[in-house]
């Protein structure tokens, strides 16, 4: 299994993206994706905003779960308080995981966030903010 | 959606067919089912094209339905509130109902019907699975041409249109006409009867009645001989208006709607009862031995039933009767074999039934009901498909499900808005129906969706099209597996996602990242089948969204894609426009092939042509940053501003460094641009002071070094003076590259620029490094010019404030402090403080009516004089005079320098009056009443004098003086009065208030009435004329009216005047007049009281102070002349009656002296003792007038005091 991640900041920017594969059943953290899938995870991340859009007003909490279907790829979504939206691309459901995922790694990005180097919006480009997503990623995905 | 017949997709409404009207719509009737038509001579005279109202009543017939694929008017539950809705169709001459069996197997005509041989009982409907021509037979279960007849040909309304002869008057003309039409009539009813149809006549008539008397009687006896009714047999519709047309055709569809829903009831229940007895058990076997088994009769007549459900525009009923077929279809899949030609009959059926189950729940308003059945239907015939074929794997499966989503998208495109409503793309997380993997499975999303679906779907129809096909392959749909790979899929794909885009590109800014990707997946279509125009242009579409949000991780691809198809298609522009974009350092992870500058256009252009592109920075991820910044926010004019231009190149360093030809800096607001051109000599700083040059040409040229490593930042200062004043900005920047080929311009809008905290700085150099510090401005690329500090001052020599009604001069005194000579000139400008109105104002000693004033040269450290005037308004108010003191210096010309000095101007009152009115003793005895001296009078003219004391008062009157004066009395009601004319040319100053002027005006006031009147009016006004004493250029003389006052004099009544004949420290002589001028006599009691108290004392109420002008100003009056009386008490002796009783005659004064002696003091003012005078017949005190100046009165106490030594 493979996964895609993206932080988008608040004017809807990517700050950050990540592929990588699942450590179950024998993975070895690496993305399968094929080539075109490759390419065409961004652009279906990048589309789904239009669903969180839709969404964030209707309810009050931060996991909007499962938001959008395509190509048999699912897409959750976690919107922090800072109108960050974490969209996470996966292949089966598995919301408490991901849930489990998404508050760790807004307990990562609020880390990030407090350096004085960084300001919202900016692209995040710290090696260790990425060790740390990795190894997020191996223990809950 | 082509695949499926139009029958099978369309809403059924109620067929009328509309007969004898010739029109040109193609909206006719297609009976194909009977080909061969006997013509037949139906007798009467078709109505022809010559008639004129033909067309009209085809269009008002035809209007609401066309049996459509969405008829939403149609199937609105209240029929009354909307017009039922008929498919209404024209048949010719030659209609002919459609074979009711299959024998005789000769084709039926409308005429011939009557021919018709005995029915036999084994005959079955021509479409019948029994009838061995029919496409049924031998095991079908049900066709096109079934729907079809209902929905062309065989109406539940048939209408039929004739015309009544009217040309002739002939009566046996038109009995014969009448008597052809009536067989025809009765010929057609007969026909239609036989298969239930309603037959409707209507009789058209070239005349109206008031033409054809006759008409009336002939069109009753064509019912009575008809049998057709009024109500709904036969109509007759004289020549009309259009909209009687309509209102006609409209009636007519209201009478006959229930009578064609009956039809389409009596149909059903015939179903249903075909139904009940078990479809075909009971029908012999027919020869072939192959036949439809009792559950495809089931079937065959359960969707029959749902289709005259539908017809009747009975919804839910459908909906319960498709369902039921559709589950009957889908156990029946078990019996049919997947190579008879069955088998894609019945899917194509089994999608009708859930595209019509699905459309009807749309009709009901319930789109998440309708995604139910869609999804429903779906998952089912993918089961299907698995277990007969056991793979589903296959282009065949996948052609079938993209073509239930084209179908879908298509549905929801003519569907309302308000049913499938496009704003909101799923209903989120709150929806009440929740899918099996995904919350919004349920949720009937747009039909932008859908088409993209199909797209994706047809997707991977083209990718299984080219794998081994398995065997047996289902054929439903599709192609046989050899014309399958000539298939044009990615056409197919192309219009779906043309299509989807379009639906998602709605225009109200919303879903714009569907339609980024969608327009993406295009281009890329597009670039992979070698169309790089269109490719380039959705790629220009996409790539928009993609730059606007900053997601470089796609846009990086995308453009690499883009350059591709730019060069292509020989698309220099773009070409060189998205290589400088590309050039930014945000795309070199996924730009590995960037091109230098010079390489831009491979160096194929011609270089004789040398052409300039010009980009706008705006509209790429631009790698050259800019940021301008003035040092302050505010200067003088005529100084020099200093400002700094900072440049970064954050290009990619796989082109090392980049070089810039020239760079140019626009401002607005009255600075040239500045023009600096690369110099390689100029290597050594990276903050550079530039020089400029040719400051007479266009621009102003400067030299600078424009090489630029990655991310490298330059700065450049300049230091320009400005003359002009206002705001000026540094607003926009264009980079030049020239290279050997071409010129790429690059526009930078300083403006559109974002805030880069990095690079908003003040840069300076200091040993070969840059440093920077904070910019304090919050807009540092703008910078204020202010005049130049003026060094004048302007001096007004008005005192005090202005009166209204004034011709006022001000002189100006202006000194200047400048240290050389200047050139002034003023301007005033005087105007109210709101700024309602303007004063006008003129120059003294300057013939020009203009504002403003040249005053020449004035030497340094001097003065210079003026003066203006102007007419203060009539009314109070507060006026403001701005003076402008505008000036150049000698040396400076172009710089003019402005002083403002403001003169508030508060307009007041001149003068402020308080009038006193009391009485005085005539000094001449009243006419005798014995004498005559008018014949309608009935009174002697009895004359009284009065004195009116006017107190003359101002806030500035040691500054006023007034020279002269006019009193008159006007308006003089009752009474003749006469103004004595003993009075000085000046006004005294008042005695006891030294700051007043007063003055007393004595009238004589004479009844001159026949009629005895009580009280007398009249109006007295005074106008002073004054001039000023302050000003030193002398005032001109003004006039100030006082506002009229109103007198009031009584005549009638008796009155006690009282006043001192000579005083001095030994005796006070006292006199009293009683006036009696009424004509009754009377009597009174007259007591002198010499005890102090306060029991009779002067009548404050008579005492006549009519007016003040200022009630302030009068109470202060009182105040001070209180203060000035000492107040002592009397004690007197007196010689006189103490009491005495007098009678006074009518028109007589009566005169009583009193003698006083002082007893205890010899001077000082001394209160009078009170006299008392009684009107023993009225029971009434008369009040007692001090009627001279030498009394004065206390008016809190009413006391009255004489001066007893001051009178010699």
């Amino acid at each position: 299994m493979s996964f895609y991640l993206a932080i988008v900041g608040t004017k809807d920017n990517a700050v950050y993206d990540l592929e990588f594969g699942t450590y179950r059943q024998g993975g070895d953290g690496r993305p399968k994706f094929s080539a075109d899938m490759k390419q065409l995870c961004p652009f279906i991340v990048h589309s789904s905003l239009d669903i969180v859009e839709e969404m964030q007003w209707n309810t009050n909490v931060m996991h909007l779960k499962v938001i959008d279907k395509f190509y048999n790829y699912l897409i959750s979504s976690y919107m922090t308080a800072g109108n960050i939206k974490f969209l996470l691309l996966h292949e089966t459901r598995a919301d408490d995981v991901i849930r489990q995922f998404f508050v760790d790694l807004y307990d990562l990005y609020v880390k990030t966030l407090m350096s004085p180097f960084y300001s919202v919006d900016q692209p995040i480009t710290s090696a260790v903010f990425d060790q740390r997503v990795k190894m997020l990623a191996k223990k809950y995905l | 959606m082509e695949v499926y017949p139009p029958e099978y997709l369309c809403h059924n409404l109620p067929l009328m067919l509309v007969r004898g009207l010739t029109t040109n719509s193609s909206k006719t009737s297609q009976s194909t089912l009977n080909t061969s038509s006997p013509d037949s001579p139906l007798g009467s005279p078709l109505i022809d094209t010559s008639f004129p109202d033909g067309t009209e009543l085809f269009k008002a017939f035809t209007e609401g339905g066309e049996g459509g694929i969405w008829e939403g008017s149609a199937v609105k539950a209240d029929r009354k509130a909307h017009a039922p809705v008929f498919r209404v169709l024209a048949v010719g001459k030659d209609y002919q109902l459609p074979a009711k069996k299959a024998s005789p197997l000769s084709p039926v005509s409308v005429s011939s019907f009557s021919s018709s041989g005995p029915k036999s009982p084994s005959s079955h409907s021509p479409l019948s699975p029994f009838s061995p021509e029919s496409p049924l037979f031998p095991d079908g279960i049900i066709s096109q041409f079934w729907l079809r007849k209902y929905r062309n040909s065989l109406p539940a309304v048939f209408v039929s249109f004739h015309e009544i002869f009217t040309e002739s008057e002939g009566t046996q003309s038109k009995s014969s006409h009448d008597n052809d039409l009536i067989k025809e009539l009765n010929d057609l009813k007969r026909q239609f009867s036989e298969r239930n149809v309603k037959f409707v006549a209507v009789v058209v008539s070239r005349r109206s009645i008031l033409q054809s008397i006759d008409l009336n009687e002939r069109i009753s006896y064509l019912r009575k001989n008809t049998g057709l009714d009024a109500k709904s047999g036969l109509f007759s519709l004289p020549p009309c208006s259009p909209l009687e047309i309509q209102t006609f055709a409209k009636e007519l569809k209201q009478a006959l709607y229930p009578i064609a829903l009956d039809f389409y009831s009596t149909l059903l229940k015939h179903a249903r009862r075909k139904r009940a007895r078990n479809g075909g058990s009971q029908y012999p076997p027919v020869s072939s031995g192959h036949q439809l088994s009792a559950a495809g009769w089931n079937i065959r007549y359960e969707f029959k039933q749902a289709v005259f459900a539908e017809f009747r525009q009975e919804i839910d009923v459908a909906i319960k009767l498709y369902g039921i077929a559709y589950e009957s279809l889908l156990e029946y899949f078990d019996s049919i074999s997947i190579d008879s030609p069955r088998w894609n009959e019945a899917r194509m059926i089994l999608d009708t039934m859930a595209f019509k189950i699905l459309k009807c729940n749309l009709y009901q308003c319930q789109p998440v009901m309708a995604q139910k059945v869609f999804n429903v239907h779906i998952e089912s015939v993918t089961a299907l498909v698995e277990k007969k074929f056991s793979t589903k794997d296959t282009y065949s499966y996948f052609a079938w499900k993209a073509q239930q989503y084209w179908l879908l998208a298509q549905l929801l495109d003519v569907v309302p808005e308000d049913i499938s409503p496009r704003s909101v793309p799923f209903t989120g997380v709150n929806t009440t129906v929740v899918g099996p993997d995904f919350p919004s499975a349920n949720v009937l999303h747009h039909s932008g969706f859908q088409y993209l679906g199909a797209a994706g779907l047809t997707i991977e129809r083209a990718r299984r099209a080219k794998n081994s096909v398995p065997e047996p392959l289902d054929l439903y749909l599709v192609p046989p597996p050899e014309q399958e790979q000539y298939f044009d899929h990615s056409g197919l794909v192309l219009s779906l996602l043309e299509t989807a885009y379009a639906r998602f590109n709605k225009g109200d800014g919303s879903q714009t990242r569907m339609q980024a990707y969608i327009a993406h997946e295009i281009a890329q279509m597009r670039f992979k089948e070698g169309n790089y125009e269109d490719a380039l242009k959705y790629f220009h579409l996409s790539e928009t969204e993609y730059r606007r949000e900053k997601w470089y991780t796609i846009l990086g691809s995308m453009i690499s894609e883009a350059i591709i198809a730019a060069r292509k298609c020989g698309n220099k522009f773009e070409l060189v426009k998205l290589q400088i974009e590309s050039l930014s350092k945000e795309f070199a992870p996924w730009n590995s092939g960037v091109a230098n500058i010079s390489n831009f256009l491979d160096g194929s252009e011609d270089a004789s042509e040398m052409p300039v592109y010009v980009v706008d920075s705006d509209s790429i991820v631009s790698f050259v940053e800019a940021h301008f910044a003035f040092m302050a926010t505010e200067a003088h004019l005529a100084t020099s501003v200093v400002g700094q231009l900072t440049l970064r190149s954050q290009h990619t360093p796989a082109v090392g460094a980049v070089r810039m030809s020239s760079v140019q800096l626009n401002f607005t607001g009255g600075l040239k641009p500045i023009l600096i051109k690369h110099d390689d000599t100029l290597s050594g700083s990276r903050a550079q002071k530039l020089e400029l040059s040719d400051i007479a040409g266009e621009y102003s040229d400067a030299k600078g070094y424009l090489v630029f490593q990655p991310g490298e930042v330059r700065t450049f200062e300049i230091s320009q003076p400005i003359k002009t004043l206002g705001t000026l900005t540094a607003s926009s920047l264009i980079v030049t590259f020239e290279e050997s080929s071409f010129t790429a311009k690059l526009a930078v809008n300083l403006a559109t620029v974002p805030f880069d905290d990095a690079l908003s700085k003040w840069w300076t150099e200091d040993g070969g490094k840059l440093y920077s510090q904070r910019l304090t401005s919050s807009l540092p690329r703008s910078i204020t010019v202010i005049p130049k500090q003026p060094h004048v001052d302007v001096i007004s020599g008005l005192k005090g404030p202005a009166y209204i009604g004034e011709k006022l001069t001000i002189p100006l005194t202006i000194t200047s402090r400048e240290d050389e000579d200047i050139r002034l000139s003023v301007k005033i400008k005087a105007q109210n403080v709101e700024g309602q109105f303007n004063v006008p104002t003129t120059w003294i000693g300057s013939d020009e009516s203009s504002d403003a004033i040249e005053l020449g040269t004035v030497p340094a450290f001097s003065s210079v004089q003026c003066q203006f005037s102007l007419s203060i308004p009539s009314d109070a108010c507060d006026l403001i005079v701005d003076v402008a003191a505008t000036y150049i210096l000698l040396s400076e010309p172009d710089i003019s320098i402005v002083k403002s000095h403001a003169i508030d101007l508060p307009v007041i009152f001149p003068f402020h009056v308080s009038y006193d009115l009391t009485p005085r003793i005539y000094p001449r005895r009243w006419p005798s009443p014995f004498f005559i001296y008018d014949l309608q009078s009935h009174s002697p003219p009895i004359t009284k004098r009065w004195c009116l004391s006017a107190v003359i008062d101002a806030v500035d009157l040691q500054h006023l003086e007034i020279h002269d004066y006019e009193f008159d009395v006007s308006n003089v009601v009752s009474v003749h009065c006469n103004l004595l004319e003993d009075r000085p040319k000046e006004f005294q100053r008042d005695t006891s208030s030294s700051d007043a002027y007063q003055h007393n005006f004595m009238i004589d006031v004479t009844n001159n009435d026949p009629a005895e009147k009580r009280i007398a009016t009249a109006d007295a006004k005074l106008t002073l004329s004054w001039r000023r004493t302050n000003m030193d250029s002398g005032s001109e003389d003004n006039s100030f009216t006082l506002p009229t006052l109103k007198l009031t004099f009584p005549l009638l009544e008796p009155r006690v005047l009282m006043d001192v004949e000579s005083t001095s420290s030994e005796h006070v002589h006292l006199v009293y007049f009683i006036e009696n001028a009424t004509s009754h006599l009377l009597t009174f009691s007259v007591t002198l009281d010499l005890n102090n108290d306060m029991s009779l004392s002067y009548p404050i109420r008579h005492q006549m102070r009519q007016q003040s002008y200022s009630k302030d100003f009068d109470e202060q009056d009182h105040a001070s002349r209180q203060e000035k009386v000492p107040l002592q008490h009397a004690n007197f002796a007196y010689e006189g009656a103490k009491q005495v009783g007098v009678r006074v005659l009518p028109y007589t004064a009566r005169r009583l002296d009193y003698e006083l002696l002082p007893l205890a003091v010899t001077s000082g003012w001394q209160r009078v003792p009170a006299l008392r005078v009684y009107d023993t017949h009225f029971k009434k005190s008369l009040s007692v007038f001090p009627a001279s100046e030498k009394f004065r009165v206390d008016f809190k106490t009413g006391a009255v005091h004489v001066n007893i030594s001051s009178t010699p």
